[in-house]
């Protein structure tokens, strides 16, 4: 039978319900009646009708068989409490129907089951067909039951969660120790018992058993009483019940299960993430796109791939781990070409697929789990994020998502003082602008105070990373933090948190977070470095000095006595000199020049300038008016002339100044310390010389200034204070133990004033050497006829040198070379009274200049020396026979020989 | 005991490993979100990120049950965060049948 025809049957059967008598078989009647009923009571509930129908099925005979059949037809469900009149109707048709079915069924059982489920199945379809919009209720009812029963009734589902607030009827929640790290495997384990005991019908009175990751080494068991508590966990090995059970207060519940949104895990995109295991461990990546339910993040990050060169290499190992990372790069679509044409894929013009990844312009374009990434602590550095810039045409450093990523760490460190201007970012007072007023709230919360309306006069108290500091343009401003730390300038354009100011300093733009920046109350450009500040007089080097005249972060402009500007580090300037030490100069004309005049060039652009630093002949000056270098230039003194003197000067001579006597000599001052770069010393060995406490021990410099310095002791686990003229350093050329002034001054060019400065200075600072003052004889002349030891009694500084030619000449060399010439002769010329001795003993040591017999001994010549080499001619022209004869030679000849070897040295 | 295959339902928090998803879909949401033979379903509607362990064992008294609003679900474990958000789509198949879905990753305010 065909389907058609089975809905034809059913057609047949439901017209003739109608027009057939009722008193055919009345024992049918009466059961399905029953069934009917049965079925009415049931009808509510279809799944249960379902799976009796179904067993009705299984187990039954025709008239149950044929009750289901008409029964479909009816549509007992769709349409309930039907007239008893309809009802048997139906039941005629039925049984009209029933002739036809009992004959088929009479022919063949098996096939009225197939008749049978033919119907069902074509009746199924109609329900599909025809009836779709029922089914869809059916199945709405049947599931959306089962969804009111879990999501739609409860108590819980719809209310809010203030109404769910615990109150004293609720459990009792107690909290227990725990092994840390074990408080999960407690509350499965725990789980599971009392699935146990309720499975053994035990009535349990825990309700709940929980953990959080926020109370480390604590689970919590809501129960109806302590004891349950206790008998739960008894004999949990991890589980410290013994020690204190404690009742949770109410009011905590709640809390206990606040789940924060961590700040950290909000990614978005363009915040900066760092992926932590794989190939791409420890690379920073930019998110570009988020997984719907934002468990994954797109990220770009620079590629890193050897395009299979080390595979190659490493895949006969087959271990990965040990393949070197490749650099990371930007893609290369050549190189990937290059090695595997078939897994290169171009999609646009800068997009490729490579090797089932994804490249965009250069970068790996990968989807990583949010488990796999680092977001807290990403901290970017900016060589990081340029290179993110390198390849994208982006453009600028975006500026946001670095502060996005920054805002965390920057929202501890942000200072805030009373009374600056801040605007509020985020929370409900959003927008506020005003001034802070206290900052000495708890937990960096600060109080701000708003000027303008609609929140004028409101004072609120906000976390300190609620707040951006708020700067107008125009506004001065010094940086407190960051790559130009220190600058100031002045604002000319704020936006959100950024605030671009021209820097004093560079005459730049540059653009920083308002958080860095705080107004500058100096309105002076900072012009100090290490020490150096602008007009300062350095020794660049040895030969040179120069005059500062620009400070930048960490470098020095200096211009040179030769006109030259260099720029250096404060730690290659050698040191600081002395101002005002060289006060006077002449001028082309020879006229006297001070510091303080304003001259002019003779030469060149005649500029006019304010001398500033007289050194030697070089004359440094200064002119408001001109801008390169700061109005410092620099010339030599015969070029300069005077257009004005000092005002003090124009009042008449100063004798005083010019009287040499009643100048002080500075080495009768007591020697200063020099003006020197501290740096220098820093960090150097020395040894603590004699006069503090700490004589003879050794050390290395942690600090210094001019005059003392911290020494941190080897011996002892101490730090000391020593004046640095007691130290004595290595010298780094001689290894020798020199002081500092030596150590720094190694070519002897010391700083002006001290005891071993140049000659020039010493002319012009004091007028009156000592050479001179002491009458004005040369220490050397004036030892006249006296012995030049004596001289050289270090009377005078000049001698300190002891390198005299006329001291070396006079007294040490001959007796030098005296005392040891006969020893040498001695010792191999036995009579020992050599002429060298007895001449050398007579001979006026600081007469005999170069001929001392001594002297010519010792250069080879001596006829002593001739003796013991045997081959002086005057040896040989009196050799006696004798002399080959050994032992008995030695008597005699010896004396001849003497005799015959000064014989021939007076020739 | 092997949990790291475990995964939490997005919409009513219950934990269990990853397969039991598959074979038995979820407890208490199986008639809303098919998870049954769904792999890709059970990889969008659960997460293996979660914390705040609940063993939830009467689900009738239970406060904590209410105030997580598990209250009625089958008794098990529960994750009181769960990472993550349900798909767009699924959310709104929800709001088609009445059910208001409050993340359980902390996003949600009340």
């Amino acid at each position: 039978m065909s389907d058609s025809e089975a809905v034809d049957v059913g057609s047949v059967s439901r017209k003739r319900a109608h027009s057939s008598s009722e008193d055919e078989i009345d024992d049918v009647v009466a059961e399905i009646e029953s069934q009917n009923e049965a079925d009415d009571t049931k009808n509510s509930d279809e799944e249960e009708v379902d799976s009796e129908e179904e067993e009705e099925i299984r187990g039954s005979g025709n008239k149950r068989k044929r009750r289901r059949m008409r029964n479909q037809f009816l549509d007992v469900e769709a349409e309930d409490d039907e007239d008893e009149d309809d009802f048997s109707g139906e039941e005629d048709g039925l049984v009209g129907e029933d002739g036809f079915v009992q004959d088929e069924d009479g022919e063949d059982k098996s096939g009225t089951n197939r008749v049978y489920r033919q119907v069902e199945r074509s009746q199924d379809r109609k329900f599909t067909e025809e009836d779709a919009e029922q089914l869809a209720e059916r199945y709405r009812e049947r599931y959306g039951r089962t969804s009111a029963s879990k999501y739609g009734q409860r108590a819980s589902a719809s209310v809010p969660q203030q109404l769910l607030l615990p109150s004293v009827e609720d459990p009792p929640i107690f909290g227990l120790n725990c092994r840390i790290g074990r408080e999960k495997d407690a509350v499965r384990v725990l789980m599971r018992k009392q699935i146990n005991l309720q499975r053994q019908n035990t009535a349990s009175l825990v309700y709940s058993v929980f953990q959080r990751d926020a109370f480390p080494g604590r689970i919590y068991i809501e129960a109806a009483n302590q004891a349950a508590v206790l008998s739960a966990v008894s004999g949990m090995p991890n589980v410290f019940a013994n020690s204190k059970v404690l009742k949770v207060p109410i009011k905590e519940y709640p809390d206990m299960f606040r789940v924060a949104k961590k700040q950290e895990t909000e990614l978005l995109p363009g915040k900066y993430v760092r992926v932590k295991r794989g190939k791409y461990a420890g690379d920073l990546g930019i998110v570009i796109d988020l997984s719907d339910n934002g468990l994954e993040a797109r990220l770009k990050l620079l590629p890193r791939l050897d395009y299979g060169r080390t595979t190659q290499v490493t895949g006969a190992d087959g271990s990965s781990k040990l393949k070197e990372r490749p650099l990371p790069r930007l893609f290369s679509s050549q190189e990937a070409a290059q090695h595997d044409p078939r897994g290169l894929q171009q999609h646009g013009s800068s997009s490729y697929t490579y090797l089932g990844e994804e490249y965009v312009k250069g970068f790996l374009n990968k989807d990583f789990k949010i488990g796999m990434l680092d977001i807290d602590t990403a901290a970017p550095t900016l060589a990081e994020i340029s290179k993110f810039q390198d390849g994208g045409d982006e453009g600028d450093i975006d500026l946001v998502s670095i502060g996005e990523e920054l805002k965390k760490s920057s929202a501890q460190t942000t200072k805030f003082t009373d009374g600056e201007r801040i605007e509020i970012i985020s929370g409900q007072q959003s927008g506020l602008m005003g001034r802070v007023t206290d900052v000495s709230g708890s937990d960096g919360m600060i109080t701000v105070k708003g000027d303008r309306d609609p929140y004028n006069g409101l004072e609120v108290t906000v976390p300190a990373s609620h707040l951006r500091k708020h700067f107008n343009v125009g506004d001065h401003v010094r940086v407190v933090r960051g790559n130009f730390k220190d600058d100031t300038g002045l604002v000319v354009d704020t936006n959100g948190g950024q605030v671009t100011l021209l820097s004093d300093a560079s005459q730049n733009e540059i653009t920083v977070f308002s958080r860095d920046l705080r107004a500058a109350s100096d309105t002076s450009v900072k012009n100090q470095l290490e020490g150096f500040a602008i007009q300062d007089l350095v020794q660049v080097n040895a030969q040179n000095v120069g005059c500062v005249v620009d400070v930048e972060r960490d470098t020095i402009k200096v211009l040179c006595q030769n006109g030259q500007t260099v720029t250096m580090r404060p730690e290659s300037i050698a040191m600081k000199l002395r101002p005002g030490t060289q006060k006077t100069a002449t001028d082309a004309r020879g006229n006297e020049v001070t510091i303080g005049d304003t001259v002019r060039e003779t030469v060149g652009e005649q500029r006019v300038g304010v001398i500033i630093h007289i050194y030697h002949q070089y004359v440094f000056m200064h002119n408001r008016e001109r801008t390169e270098n700061l109005g410092v230039f620099v010339n030599k003194n015969s070029q300069i002339a005077t257009v004005a003197t000092k005002a003090a000067r124009e009042k008449g001579l100063d004798l005083a100044h010019m009287n040499p006597a009643a100048k002080v000599s500075p080495i009768a001052q007591a020697p200063k310390a020099a003006h020197f770069n501290t740096r220098k010393i820093i960090g150097q060995h020395v040894s603590i010389g004699p006069g503090s406490g700490y004589k003879g021990m050794k050390g290395i410099i942690r600090d210094a200034s001019e005059t003392a310095a911290r020494v941190e002791l080897e011996a002892r686990n101490k730090v000391v204070t020593v004046d640095v003229r007691k130290l004595l350093f290595t010298s780094p050329s001689s290894k020798q133990l020199v002081t500092l002034n030596e150590f720094m001054n190694p070519y002897g060019r010391g700083p002006p004033g001290s005891s071993s400065g140049g000659a020039p200075q010493m002319f012009r600072s004091g007028n009156k050497t000592p050479a001179w003052a002491s009458g004005g004889k040369t220490p050397a002349w004036a030892a006249g006829g006296k012995t030049p030891a004596w001289a050289s009694g270090g009377k005078t500084p000049a001698w300190e040198g002891g390198r005299t030619p006329a001291w070396n000449a006079g007294g040490k060399t001959p007796a030098l070379n005296g005392n040891k010439t006969p020893a040498w002769n001695g010792g191999r010329t036995p009579g020992g009274r050599t002429p060298a001795w007895n001449t050398g003993g007579k001979t006026p040591a600081w007469n005999a200049g170069g001929k001392t017999p001594a002297w010519n001994a010792d250069s080879g010549k001596t006829p002593a020396w001739s003796a013991d080499s045997g081959k002086t001619p005057s040896w040989s022209s009196n050799e006696k026979p004798e002399w080959s004869e050994g032992s008995s030679f030695f008597s005699k000849p010896d004396e001849d020989r003497a005799e015959d070897a000064v014989v021939s040295y007076d020739d | 005991m092997n949990t790291r295959s475990d995964r939490a339902c997005m919409l009513c928090g219950i934990v269990q490993p990853q397969r039991e998803f598959i074979i038995q879909g979820c407890p208490n949401c199986e008639s809303i979100i098919n998870f049954k033979s769904d792999d890709g379903l059970v990889q969008d509607c659960t997460s293996p990120t979660f914390e705040g362990l609940v063993a939830l064992t009467n689900n009738q008294k239970s406060w904590v049950a209410k105030w997580l609003r598990i209250d009625g679900f089958e008794n098990g474990l529960y994750a009181t965060k769960v990472v993550g958000k349900l798909p767009p789509d699924i959310v709104s198949d929800l709001e088609e049948k009445g059910i208001t879905y409050r993340p359980r990753d902390g996003s949600a305010t009340e």
